[in-house]
């Protein structure tokens, strides 16, 4: 949905440009809760559209719909749940990594928890591959700490 | 636009930063965390990170669990009174953020004492219904609907000859939702009257000695307030457990509490939960180590179970020390499983743990006898329970009210 800057007469919104170059707006407001576009504000003016390299025009629509329910008080537990709804792990993630760029904390916080809950019952191997953490255990040392935390394992089925 | 798309999709990263990751787990409960410690030799040393640990446990305690959802707190001291060296009890209701509202609150008194003072047992109390006992005497107490049920005696206790006595036990208290029906357990013990003054009157001294039997054999029991009677059942407890705690847990069907046992000249302790509705036991050993100081020489440790943010977990504290441990129960059965969450004090002042609350308060009791304080776990601070009355003896309980009825009689 590109736009077109709004004009500098007007400082109640703010023009965000995406990584792949689309433009947003969104309010005033709502931005001073994105500590990055806040800065950048700061730094460049607010009649400037604001170049956000490492967002996408896929997740900031997204974010903006989060902040606008956000500054009228909006939030609640069903909107949050309805919000993640039909979202996958991996599309929670690049959002997850979008607020942490954005230090927009209050999304932060709701999508590190709705991550947990998604990882809760997962298996060692999902959590790696998502985490894109590389194993470092020797076959000996890993079997050796599964053993010790045989427990943690109960009830949780692995994948291969 | 489409060349926009795919670019999005390129740039997803596969490798989180950890910090980042950190920031995820913490919020995830422990087992899984356990569990995840096979990701990678940095993630299997998560709790040993003192940055991870101090968020992991402050996200613990803060998120209220629903076992709290609409309770309350109760107080409730016994105090002496000094002039007539009569003992009497004090319970009150606590409000607010730091407890400052407090509402007081009446025994029943089924027995028309003129100062009816009662012991609450800990277990059972999220059942809206109070488990009141008074040495022998045992009330079931809906404080809501203010009906109590006094416990009939069972007949196992007056199947011995009259110059024995039966010594009774509860161990806990709770609510069976399978069979609708709130139970207590408890072990009766028997003992022979050896001092001449305690036989009751019509039993000769001469008749105790041609008795023949010497010794009857201690059993379990529970009862059903549904049947209002006691059973004798077979427990797999060993004889020669004792309970090493006053007060026990109920959550979820299962009453916990306490134990410890010799084993080869060595103390075992053990957290042992009964199912109430299949009416088994089964025992979790607690790790001699998991509350060991390297600097202490002694080892003799008091324990007590509490709940922390609806977890069962072991406060633990040398003697002489005021530095307290809490550990909290990752599975129940699973030995292993214990976590060490907490390490505080020394708090001088402090004798020991009488309950928690929500939000990660501790409640203790006072060295000097004075009125009872808690332990914020969060901001790692002691607060002063304003305008309570110190107490010969305090305990703190989690109350859920209960609009049903006992079902009972009053007597």
């Amino acid at each position: 949905m590109a736009q077109e800057a709004s004009s500098s007469t007007s400082s109640k919104t703010i023009s965000l440009k995406t990584g792949d170059g689309e433009i947003f707006e969104i309010e005033a407001s709502a931005a001073k809760q994105m500590k990055t576009v806040q800065r950048l504000i700061d730094d460049l003016g607010d009649d400037i559209t604001i170049p956000l390299h490492n967002v996408f025009s896929k997740e900031l629509p997204k974010i903006i719909e989060y902040y606008k329910k956000d500054i009228t008080g909006e939030i609640t537990k069903d909107f949050e749940a309805e919000f993640v709804k039909d979202l996958n792990d991996d599309e929670v993630k690049v959002l997850f990594l979008a607020a942490n760029y954005l230090d927009a904390n209050k999304l932060f916080e709701f999508l590190s928890q709705n991550i947990a809950d998604r990882l809760e019952s997962k298996s060692v191997e999902y959590v790696r591959k998502y985490f894109g953490v590389e194993n470092d255990f020797t076959p000996e040392e890993e079997s050796k700490l599964r053993e010790e935390r045989a427990w943690s394992f109960r009830g949780i089925k692995e994948d291969e | 636009m489409v060349m926009a798309k795919s670019l999005t999709i390129a740039k997803v990263s596969n490798h989180i930063p950890e910090d980042l990751a950190f920031s995820v787990l913490y919020k995830l409960p422990l087992k899984s965390l356990k569990r995840f410690g096979c990701v990678s030799k940095t993630w299997s040393l998560l709790f040993q990170n003192p940055n991870f640990l101090s968020k992991f446990r402050n996200n613990f305690i803060s998120i209220p669990h629903s076992y709290y959802n609409d309770t309350s707190l109760l107080l409730n001291q016994v105090m002496y009174n000094h002039n007539n060296s009569q003992v009497y009890s004090s319970m009150h209701s606590l409000f607010g953020e730091k407890y400052e509202n407090r509402l007081k609150l009446e025994f029943p008194n089924p027995f028309q004492q003129e100062d009816p003072f009662f012991n609450i047992l800990c277990c059972g109390s999220i059942t809206g219904i109070l488990c009141l006992s008074q040495h022998d005497k045992v009330i079931l107490w809906n404080q809501t609907t203010d009906e109590f049920k006094v416990i009939p005696p069972s007949s196992a206790e007056s199947s011995v000859p009259p110059h024995w006595d039966a010594f009774t036990f509860v161990y806990g208290f709770g609510y069976d939702h399978v069979s609708d029906d709130y139970k207590i357990i408890r072990d009766v013990s028997f003992y022979e009257i050896t001092d001449q003054n305690r036989l009751p009157s019509d039993v000769q001294w001469e008749d105790v000695w041609s008795t023949s039997q010497t010794y009857y054999e201690p059993l379990w029991e529970i009862y059903s307030l549904r049947c209002n009677s006691w059973r004798k059942i077979d427990v797999d407890i060993p004889r020669d457990w004792e309970v090493s705690a006053e007060n026990g847990l109920f959550m979820d069907g299962i009453c916990h509490w306490f134990s410890s046992c010799k084993n080869n000249g060595e103390d075992e302790h053990f957290l042992v939960s009964f199912d109430l509705t299949n009416e088994v036991s089964f025992a979790t050993l607690i790790p001699l180590d998991l509350d060991i100081d390297v600097n202490e020489k002694c080892n003799l440790v008091e324990r007590q179970l509490i709940m922390l943010n609806g977890s069962i977990a072991s406060i633990s504290w040398y003697l002489h020390t005021s530095i307290f441990h809490i550990s909290v129960l990752g599975e129940l059965g699973v030995k292993e499983s214990w976590t060490k969450l907490f390490v505080f004090g020394p708090l001088p002042y402090i004798e020991y743990p009488i309950g928690a609350g929500k939000n990660g308060h501790i409640f203790f009791s006072k060295k000097d006898g004075g009125p009872p304080v808690y332990f914020d776990l969060i901001t790692q601070m002691i607060e002063e329970l304003g305008g309570v009355k110190g107490a010969h003896y305090s305990q703190v309980i989690i109350y859920k009210e209960n609009l049903l009825s006992i079902g009972g009689i009053n007597h």
